[in-house]
């Protein structure tokens, strides 16, 4: 199935779906939906930016739900930039480690600061690592550094 | 008598009936009704915005445009609080230390809503939110506010045009649950109307209810 949606994307890194059916159904429970939750998973794919759906942090989602969010917020995006040049990375990879998620939201709101774990940051560097195999072509990283 | 006729000397007796509120209160509308229009005549303000417990701003609706004023100009002082509270009135403000429009909560306009005609005192509208009833909005005159970031809806009606809405500094829409939306409105959402902002970061969707991602997993674009 390809996940992929061929429009163009919006910089949104939150959607909050706070008090949606939704949430139950992507909550690791008895009321937990595989369709709804592929069809979530799909949509975080397609909506990289998106690092949070509220205030689900708090909750338990299901596990591939919280991955895929691990991995948007760990700089999936950044995969779609080819732009991006191979010296950046490291700046990127160094900052999934060491800081924690701060989302800095309306000011209208309360701030909230979502803390992602030590497991999560290995998880989304992880992810970084496998999928960007540039970071592995010895010709292109020698290249960069000519 | 008309928001022209109506003169900062008419504050006093305003005021009387609001002594004790403290900056950042409101009062019910119908309260300022019977002070403004004692003449009869179809003004119906709906909000003000007080400083200090003195009435130093105020809004009318008349038709479809939204008139408002400034009753104490030289008056520089702490910002107001957020007037917004969940009461059935309709009309909140928050006014800035220049006396403008920061924030704007209409709430029950049955009408289109339109931009006021003096569109400089919203020029500083940083937050906008529009009530159930409201059917259409004006996009055009909406893209005329650059510091606007936070723009939440009652209805899905109103969306249908935002298109027109050219706004960069956009950074937050919230439906709300009167909304209702289904999954087709959100796919349209989605895909058709949030990439015309361009720094959009945060949609809140809280409490719709509905099936959010549904129609996505059959969407033929994917």
């Amino acid at each position: 199935m390809n996940d992929e949606f061929l429009v163009p994307k919006p910089t949104i890194c939150r959607l909050n779906l706070d008090g949606n059916p939704i949430e139950i159904l992507i909550e690791e429970n008895a009321n937990h939906n595989p369709e709804e939750t592929a069809a979530l998973c799909a949509f975080l794919r397609a909506f990289s930016s998106i690092g949070s759906l509220g205030n689900c942090f708090d909750k338990k989602l299901h596990p591939t739900v919280q991955h895929e969010l691990i991995f948007n917020l760990a700089g999936r995006r950044l995969q779609r930039n080819r732009a991006l040049s191979l010296s950046v990375w490291p700046i990127v990879l160094a900052r999934r480690w060491t800081a924690s998620w701060k989302a800095q939201w309306s000011p209208t709101e309360v701030k909230m600061k979502v803390e992602w774990s030590k497991e999560d940051a290995a998880t989304g560097i992880y992810y970084l690592l496998r999928h960007e195999p540039d970071l592995f072509d010895k010709r292109k990283i020698a290249s960069a550094y000519i | 008598m008309t928001w022209q006729e109506f003169r900062p000397r008419d504050i006093d007796d305003l005021s009387k009936d609001f002594i004790g509120l403290a900056p950042g209160d409101r009062v019910a509308l119908s309260s300022i009704y019977k002070n403004l229009a004692t003449d009869g005549t179809n003004i119906d303000p709906d909000g003000a915005a007080f400083r200090d417990g003195v009435i130093i701003g105020i809004c009318i609706f008349e038709g479809s445009a939204l008139f408002t004023m400034r009753l104490d100009p030289g008056y520089v002082g702490p910002s107001l609080s957020d007037l917004r509270t969940e009461t059935s009135a309709c009309f909140d403000l928050v006014l800035n230390d220049d006396g403008r429009i920061e924030n704007l909560w209409i709430g029950m306009n049955d009408h289109t809503f339109d931009l006021p005609m003096a569109v400089g005192c919203l020029g500083q509208l940083k937050e906008l939110a529009v009530g159930k009833r409201c059917k259409s909005i004006s996009y055009q005159q909406l893209s005329k506010l650059p510091f606007l970031h936070y723009f939440e809806l009652n209805s899905f009606e109103p969306l249908h045009g935002i298109e027109n809405f050219k706004s960069s500094s956009l950074r937050k829409i919230y439906l709300t649950e009167e909304c209702d939306i289904d999954g087709g409105m959100f796919e349209t959402l989605m895909f058709d109307m949030l990439p015309t902002f361009p720094n959009i970061s945060e949609l809140w969707l809280c409490d719709n209810n509905m099936k959010v991602f549904d129609p996505c997993r059959k969407d033929s674009r994917r």
